[in-house]
């Protein structure tokens, strides 16, 4: 009774540093947690494998992708990013990149550029395989404009270069020639203002996909489930998803060794808090 | 160990964060000053040449004068700084509140009302009864639970009729159903949390101190 009496008056900073440990000590082992994709990535995978048949068809097929994410969630969404740029270049698909918050597009370029990198990705040239829009304010107002016209909206990349300069933007005018959004953002409100917005000329909705933290994620899925989303990617572990799905295991998996310790930890104090509370309440 | 002056910077001002764990002190005072100082300057800055110099200077010296409107109502918002005509202010707002309200309105009715009410219109049928994952994965228990689901949760929301009888039990119900997507919603916040201490350790004892790969 003593230890369930001590388990309701434990001090904070004694749960921090068992907290602490359970991150910390995961990352000094090399051990390689079995990633099981949900039901919900293997969509956000589809949607993308789905444009190969339009390529293969002929058709030149491009990719608007837009972030709306700051520095603060980058362990949950940068590992999406570079896994998206990954799996859209392994299949030869344009990139258009964009977003309606400042930080967005730098942190998208950051995955691209440390990708070209690589010798698989070398031959990547900008203006013909990707272009940066960059960041322009007015959100939804954007959106919907694009409707119309993403000139109107951006008359320029971000080096200033106007886009009719671009050879991979010469065709593409409005969302009827966007064939794919991947929107990854942690913003309130998330890709709600892509699935209003985000139409072509016909009326006809575009098809989005969505890559959120995980605190979005429950508000997300109701999206899915009524098919306004194609695809989504829930926090770390919808990150850890596609790394397996691409099969290219990275940050994000290497992270859910230690998610899984931490989650371990907080139930152990959930559980041991819940009966010690229990347990006083009938003896009083 | 990182040999960079930039890296170094970062990984002792996550430290000073990081003690307010522990209990206020000026380390986390200071890194927390330095935080806002260096936001409000890198902001005022990339909105200067990244919105108003292009999009409102630009445009208004290419002869696009209607630009002029937006200038003006965003030299009223600035009113608020002043105490006697802090009122100005509320005129831009108004004009913000009318245009969200306008532009969002059949947008939010159909993506977050219809087109949800569409997606909880399921079809019972799809029985399963091979097997208890079978029975729990089929279609027809799924779709069962959201009808139950979506009912009980709506009850609880009505209080024109008390809740008594079975009416008070299908909210009872209902409150299970919404404490269910409470806990969901929790999880995903743990988890959301942990991720970026995770990517914070990480920094820390990789990319600073190199004591990881």
């Amino acid at each position: 009774m003593k230890f369930l009496e001590k388990m309701l008056n434990v001090d904070r900073r004694v749960i921090f540093l068992l907290i602490g440990l359970a991150v910390i000590a995961p990352l000094f082992i090399t051990y390689k947690q079995e990633i099981k994709s949900d039901k919900a990535s293997k969509s956000f995978d589809q949607a993308i494998n789905d444009l190969k048949a339009k390529k293969d068809a002929g058709k030149e097929v491009v990719v608007l992708f837009s972030a709306e994410y700051d520095p603060g969630t980058v362990p949950e969404l940068s590992p999406m990013a570079k896994a998206v740029f990954m799996k859209l270049f392994r299949l030869d698909i344009k990139i258009i990149v964009m977003g309606l918050i400042p930080m967005g597009p730098p942190l998208l370029m950051e995955e691209l550029n440390g990708l070209l990198k690589r010798s698989e990705f070398r031959d990547k040239k900008y203006g013909i395989d990707y272009v940066n829009l960059g960041y322009t304010t007015g959100g939804v107002v954007v959106i919907k404009g694009f409707i119309k016209s993403i000139r109107d909206k951006y008359p320029t990349d971000t080096n200033g270069s106007k886009l009719d300069d671009l050879p991979m933007m010469k065709t593409v005018k409005n969302f009827d020639d966007i064939d794919l959004i991947v929107n990854l953002s942690s913003m309130g409100g998330g890709a709600t203002s892509w699935i209003q917005f985000a139409q072509k000329t016909d009326g006809s909705k575009m098809d989005i996909i969505f890559g959120c933290t995980a605190v979005m994620a429950p508000e997300a899925y109701p999206f899915l489930n009524s098919g306004q989303l194609s695809g989504l990617l829930g926090g770390l572990k919808g990150a850890a998803d596609y790394e397996t799905l691409i099969n290219e295991p990275d940050k994000a998996t290497k992270y859910m060794f230690a998610q899984s310790i931490a989650h371990i930890v907080i139930m152990i104090f959930i559980i041991f808090g819940n009966i010690a509370f229990f347990v006083r309440r009938r003896r009083s | 160990m990182s040999t960079e002056p930039g890296i170094w910077v970062a990984g002792i001002l996550t430290l000073a964060i990081m003690s307010f764990l522990y209990k206020d002190n000026p380390f986390y005072k200071i890194a927390e000053s330095i935080f806002i100082g260096i936001s409000a300057g890198y902001w005022s800055v990339y909105i200067y040449f990244n919105v108003i110099d292009p999009l409102l200077i630009g445009k208004i010296s290419e002869g696009e004068y209607i630009y002029i409107i937006a200038g003006v109502l965003g030299m009223m918002m600035l009113a608020r700084l002043l105490p006697g005509i802090g009122w100005i202010s509320r005129w831009p707002l108004a004009f913000i509140m009318g245009l969200t309200a306008g532009l969002q309105f059949t947008a939010f009715l159909s993506s977050n009302v219809l087109q949800q009410i569409n997606a909880s219109i399921v079809s019972l049928n799809g029985w399963e009864f091979g097997g208890v994952w079978a029975f729990l994965a089929c279609p027809g228990f799924r779709n069962t639970i959201i009808f139950i689901g979506v009912i009980s949760s709506l009850v609880y929301f009505f209080f024109s009729k008390e809740h008594k009888g079975a009416f008070g039990g299908t909210a009872k119900v209902g409150i299970l159903f919404l404490m269910v997507s409470f806990g969901a919603s929790f999880g995903y916040t743990v988890m959301a949390r942990i991720s970026l201490l995770i990517g914070r350790m990480d920094f820390l004892l990789k990319d600073w101190l190199g004591l990881t790969q």
